[in-house]
């Protein structure tokens, strides 16, 4: 018997070998027809499915009898499935029975893809990966992997690496079927442009083509290396060379690109076809040169067709009708070429120039005037705006439209609109008048909706979100949100196929009444298997922090929604330049699918620099007191910033933030922990801030701060803030421009520990220029021994501000902002207790437009220069409305308040009692200019204080002429007590609406 | 001598073993679709006796039929997705009993036909489905949009002889075609299709 052992252990090799000699199916095969299934199995036995789920699908069952026909549907049906490439079935008698085995080969599915090795950039990595066209999630197949390197050799070479090498290197993830693709380049050398070989007919020089082609360096006149981007501006540059010369119609064609090895440099094959001269001319109305380019596209598509032509002569037409000729007519004629020259005439009919000066509306009963108003593009003449107003036959239709449109949405089939134009209306010349005159017609209503075919979601749920309820306005435009809502709701839920059919009947008692019915196909219903994250992206960052952001689990439903949602919150950490996410093997017909991550990290440090200037009323000597008031000044700026991204691995960031101006110098060393404790909603952060700043004229101060804020969102709109701050705060003894009795006092360093709290509650619609909602802020804080501070006070500041549109136009703003210090335990004055740098200082462009920045409130009797307050109350009034076109607006604004000594002497008194005394409300009112721009409207200020302070400053060059002028300078020297006024014109420059 | 008693033991496995056979394998792939091998061969059986010929089971053979059968597939696909009418097997019954009636007077001489060439009579019945369904396939999505001008028509009729009306059916017909075998091309093209060799050798 030991001499057979060994032979046996052949056995399961020697079964297996002959059961995988392919052969082909026996003519005989359905002799297996009618015999019972004894067993059914799977080789190899781990298959991709779960055997409960693969037995479940499978058509062929135990103990039934054997037929061909359910072994085709078999594998038909595991082949739908997308997880396999090849299904074979055998058979094998088996006592009166048949065994029958499926033999399987899997599919692959893409994974992680990168590129790396020498890659000499461009192309990089990224864009290596993007050519090869490899996504996530889909079947991996040898054709795809060879015409991805196909497509990665074909960019190489388009950027003169015509030698490169590569190699990709696989990693097989067999649990999820899942293929990760390295590919291993070596870019090689890159190639340097040569003389190009240009054909076709140039009519110019051979030299200037080449010249324009920028391939050569300048002065030095040695060839670039080729790229891309040089490739296309090469010919972008020829492009322009013939269109200089008036040759439009010019073709300059990149026939290819010949690789020279020898010399390993690249010779650009071009052919150019350059055309005649072509003369655009604007037959009967003048038009400068500038603006014929901007509206006729055949100098920017560099080609003449007859649709470019088309539209040139449509933007001809529009830009007159702007101007008022609403009859313009605009047609274009090509002349034969004669000399290698040809005129395009575009023939203009401007007609009389008009003035839409009404639009009225009759016949409307459902909706007002207003209401249909605001919707029209028609537009009345006003200043400035539209000198004009805005018509035109096709905006008039358009109107129409939209009427229409308008009452069909709310139930009115029949709904007939009409406009009749009147030309010099009331015996105006060029004055035109529509009238627009609608029929309603009956409303239809929706009598019932039925909702056929749900099964597996709630009825009521789905009900509840209907725009098509009972008595409410019937439209198919209100049918296509339905359907758009129910659909989403079943997307959302896991099914990828449910459809929407609806039909509709005039209920039988009412004509006007109609019953709907909403039929809905299910489709079947897909889950979670799994959520797999590629690893490979993750160089340094936790997984337990890519998991924590998965809002998928297991057996949910394939939700669209949910799958987004984990990108976005991917995203949102900061850390991943690249986050992509797929449905492996979508199409494969499964009940439940693998969700694939893939992520690629952002760079971990990220430098930036930033340049800048302020023109304000912030100049004048350092030391001088010949100005309390400030001068005219230029401060330039220069900042930098430094951030290190995802360190630790945990999504927490460090930067450093510098910024060096004339006015100030600092660096503020920031640690952000977001997310903290896995709520997505607290985020910490820990602060160091060195500040040396002479934003306030009277003083130089120096802030070493350090703090450590938790922030707490309490919805979209409302955030907490938790905040324990200490800081150091010092006065530049020589620069302090106050009375030098109390300099000793005010210039000593004090320490202030203050715990302090604060929320924020926006509800704009826009942050950056809001029309409608509100935005409120508070900040409570209390300074105090216990918190290490040398001084005790308790401060407050609160801002509410509104935003109201008036009209389709106007926006009312109006911001309101309130604050005080109150000392405690202060040893006497409660003002002087407060340190200088820790009181309100205000005005200038984002407070109180009637007074330079910081130049509000309480000064120093002796010097006139601002010494801050206690307390504020700034109150601020816009009325913003368009000016000039689309982009440009104007404000109207009066702002009131002022900085106080201290909150018992806040007043709305008008007039200032005496040169010493500041507790009075300064008006101003003004005119302002927003121009718009993607980062927010550019702002320029003029106002005009209406009751502007007054004091007295003492003419000196520096501190020791005040001291030396003895304890009491004015009275010691009065002609140097110089009486001062706060100037009554202010201006101010900024970005961003001033609230 | 122990080893010399194993061995017939071991030969009874391996002929054990021997005895599985493949009963059927995937020949084409069609995006989630398959062709296989036992629809292959049905599908020549099948063809072959509407033509009253010897199937022929050659490799060029099979890979003509399995050329048509992708063409099917993707049809078929193309037909689902955008919900076009399919003819039912009833619809079919009187082209059938024509074609009994025809070919096969006698029933028990139609019944050893289809024997002696291993198809069921559910088997023709598909073809004959899958033939109507495929020319109102064409009617509905090309024959229908093909315009042609009486200038075409009178041009037509004058070259091939033909009365007006079939001179005009003719082109139709004609563009429709071409029109059919752009849009297989396309939809190949589309399509990952992939022949498992093994069954074409």
């Amino acid at each position: 018997m030991s001499s057979v052992r060994p032979l046996h252990a052949f056995l399961p090799g020697l079964v297996l070998l002959t059961a995988a000699c392919p052969g082909t199916i026996r003519a005989q095969s359905n002799s297996y027809e009618g015999l019972s299934v004894v067993n059914v199995r799977f080789d190899p036995a781990r298959q991709p499915l779960d055997s409960e789920a693969l037995f479940q699908i499978l058509p062929l069952k135990r103990g039934q009898p054997l037929s061909m026909e359910v072994v085709r549907q078999s594998i038909a049906r595991l082949f739908a499935t997308g997880r396999y490439t090849d299904i074979q079935v055998d058979a094998e008698p088996y006592n009166h029975g048949v065994i029958v085995t499926f033999r399987t080969k899997n599919s692959w599915f893409v994974g992680n893809v990168s590129a790396g090795g020498g890659v000499n950039d461009p192309p990089s990595a990224g864009q290596l990966v993007n050519a090869s066209r490899l996504e996530l999630g889909t079947a991996y197949s040898d054709t795809s992997l060879d015409q991805a390197v196909s497509s990665q050799h074909r960019l190489l070479a388009s950027n003169g690496l015509f030698a490169p090498q590569i190699r990709p290197v696989f990693d097989y993830d067999d649990r999820y079927q899942q293929i990760n693709i390295r590919f291993l380049v070596d870019s090689g050398r890159r190639a340097r442009f040569a003389p190009p070989d240009v054909n076709g007919d140039l009519k110019v020089s051979l030299e200037r083509i080449v010249a324009a082609t920028k391939f050569r360096r300048w002065i030095i006149h040695t060839w670039k290396p080729v790229t891309q981007a040089r490739v296309g501006q090469g010919l972008e540059g020829i492009r322009n060379l013939y269109q200089k010369e008036n040759r439009l119609e010019a073709k300059v064609n990149l026939e290819t690109v010949r690789y020279d090895d020898a010399r390993n440099a690249a010779i650009p094959v071009l052919r150019i076809e350059a055309g005649p001269r072509i003369q655009v001319n604007p037959v009967g109305y003048k038009l400068s040169r500038s603006r014929l380019q901007r509206l006729v596209p055949i100098y920017e598509e560099h080609a003449v067709d007859h649709d470019l032509l088309v539209e040139g002569a449509n933007n001809l037409r529009d830009y007159l009708q702007s101007q008022g000729y609403f009859e313009a007519q605009v047609e274009f004629k090509e002349q034969a070429v004669i000399r290698d020259r040809a005129n395009l005439d575009f023939l203009i009919a401007t007609g009389r120039r008009h003035k839409l000066v009404s639009i009225t509306i009759d016949g409307n009963h459902y909706f007002n005037a207003d209401t249909i108003r605001a919707r029209l593009f028609l537009q009345t003449a006003n200043f400035l705006q539209f000198p004009h107003g805005r018509f035109s036959g096709g905006l008039l239709r358009r109107d129409q439209d939209t009427i229409r449109n308008l009452y069909e949405s709310n139930g009115f089939r029949d709904v007939k609109v009409t406009a009749a134009t009147v030309d010099d209306y009331q015996g105006k010349t060029g004055e035109i008048a529509v009238a627009v005159h609608i029929e309603e017609g009956p409303q239809y209503l929706v009598n019932s909706v039925q909702l056929a075919g749900v099964e597996k979601l709630n009825r009521d749920s789905l009900m509840a979100r209907l725009s098509s309820t009972e008595g409410q306005p019937f439209s198919e435009f209100n049918v296509a949100v339905d359907r758009d809502a129910i659909l989403a709701r079943y997307f959302e839920s896991g099914f990828p196929k449910a459809t929407f059919e609806w039909s509709s009947k005039p209920s039988e008692k009412d004509p006007h009444r109609l019953d709907l019915v909403f039929k809905i196909a299910e489709g079947q219903q897909q889950f979670v298997r799994e959520v797999v994250i590629n690893h490979q992206g993750l160089k340094t960052t936790r997984p337990s922090l890519v998991a924590r952001q998965l809002q998928l689990n297991p057996g949910d439903p394939l939700s669209p929604t949910a799958i987004t949602d984990t990108q976005r919150r991917l995203y949102d950490l900061g850390v991943f330049a690249k986050v992509d996410a797929a449905i492996q093997n979508p199409d494969g017909d499964t009940d439940s699918k693998y969700v694939v991550y893939n992520m690629e990290e952002a760079a971990r440090y990220s430098l930036g620099f930033g340049f800048g200037a302020e023109f304000a009323r912030i100049g004048g000597c350092q030391t001088c007191l010949d100005a309390p008031a400030g001068q005219a000044g230029f401060s330039p700026r220069v900042s930098m910033d430094l951030t290190r991204l995802n360190l630790w691995g945990a999504g927490h960031t460090v930067s450093l933030r510098t910024r060096v101006s004339t006015l100030d110098r600092r660096a503020l060393l920031n640690y952000s922990w977001p997310r903290v404790g896995r709520n997505d909603n607290l985020n910490v952060s820990f602060t160091a801030l060195y500040e040396d700043s002479r934003d306030v004229r009277t003083f130089n101060f120096k802030r070493w701060e350090q703090s450590e804020q938790l922030s707490q969102r309490l919805s979209k709109a409302t955030t907490l803030f938790y905040r324990y701050t200490f800081r150091r705060v010092s006065v530049d003894q020589s620069t302090l421009k106050i009375s030098p009795l109390l300099i000793p006092l005010l210039s000593q360093p004090v320490r202030v520990g203050i715990l302090s709290f604060a929320l924020i509650q926006d509800r704009r619609d826009d942050p950056v220029e809001p029309h409608r909602g509100l935005y409120n802020t508070l900040d409570v804080g209390l300074a105090e021994h216990a918190f290490g501070s040398q001084r005790n006070y308790f401060r407050f500041l609160a801002r509410n501000a509104t935003y109201h549109p008036i009209g389709r136009k106007l926006v009312l703003a109006r911001s309101l902002e309130i604050g005080a210090i109150h000392a405690f335990k202060d040893n006497g004055d409660p003002l002087n207790a407060i340190p200088l740098p820790e009181r309100f200082f205000g005005g200038g462009g984002n407070s109180q437009r009637g007074f330079p920045d910081y130049q509000a409130g309480p000064r120093d009797l002796t010097t006139g220069f601002p010494i801050g307050g206690t307390a504020l109350l700034f109150n601020q009034t816009e009325l913003r409305f368009p000016l000039i076109g689309d982009n440009i607006g104007g404000v109207l604004f009066h702002d009131m308040g002022n900085i106080f000594s201290s909150i018992g002497k806040v007043s709305l008194r008008w007039s200032q009692h005496n040169e010493q005394d500041f507790n009075y409300t300064v008006h101003a009112v003004g005119f302002g200019i927003r121009y718009r721009t993607p980062i927010g409207p550019f702002r320029v200020d003029l106002a005009y204080s209406i009751n502007p302070p007054s004091f007295r400053g003492f003419k000196a060059n520096n501190q020791q002429d005040l001291v030396n002028a003895g304890v009491d300078p004015c009275g010691a020297y009065p002609a140097k007590c110089v009486l001062q006024r706060i100037s009554h014109f202010q201006y101010s420059f900024s970005i961003g609406q001033t609230f | 001598m122990k080893l010399r008693r194993s061995i017939p033991l071991l030969l009874a496995l391996a002929a054990l073993a021997g005895r599985a056979e493949i009963i059927d394998r995937i020949a084409v792939s069609v995006g989630n679709r398959v062709i296989t091998e036992s629809d292959l061969k049905r599908q020549i059986r099948v063809v072959a006796f509407q033509n009253g010929v010897k199937p022929d089971f050659s490799a060029a053979s099979r890979r003509a039929a399995a050329e048509k059968m992708i063409d099917q597939k993707l049809i078929e696909r193309e037909l689902e997705s955008s919900r076009y009418p399919i003819p039912s097997a009833a619809e079919l019954a009187p082209a059938l009993d024509e074609f009994k009636k025809t070919r096969y007077p006698e029933e028990a001489a139609y019944q050893q036909a289809l024997a002696a060439y291993g198809i069921t009579e559910r088997d023709l019945l598909d073809l004959l489905v899958w033939e109507r369904t495929l020319l109102r396939f064409i009617e509905i999505r090309f024959e229908s949009s093909v315009l042609v001008t009486d200038q075409e028509v009178a041009e037509q009729a004058r070259q091939k002889d033909l009365s007006v009306s079939d001179a005009e059916r003719s082109l139709i017909s004609g563009r429709a075609d071409e029109q059919v075998e752009q849009w297989l091309k396309d939809a190949r093209r589309r399509t990952t299709i992939i022949m498992h060799q093994e069954v074409f050798q």
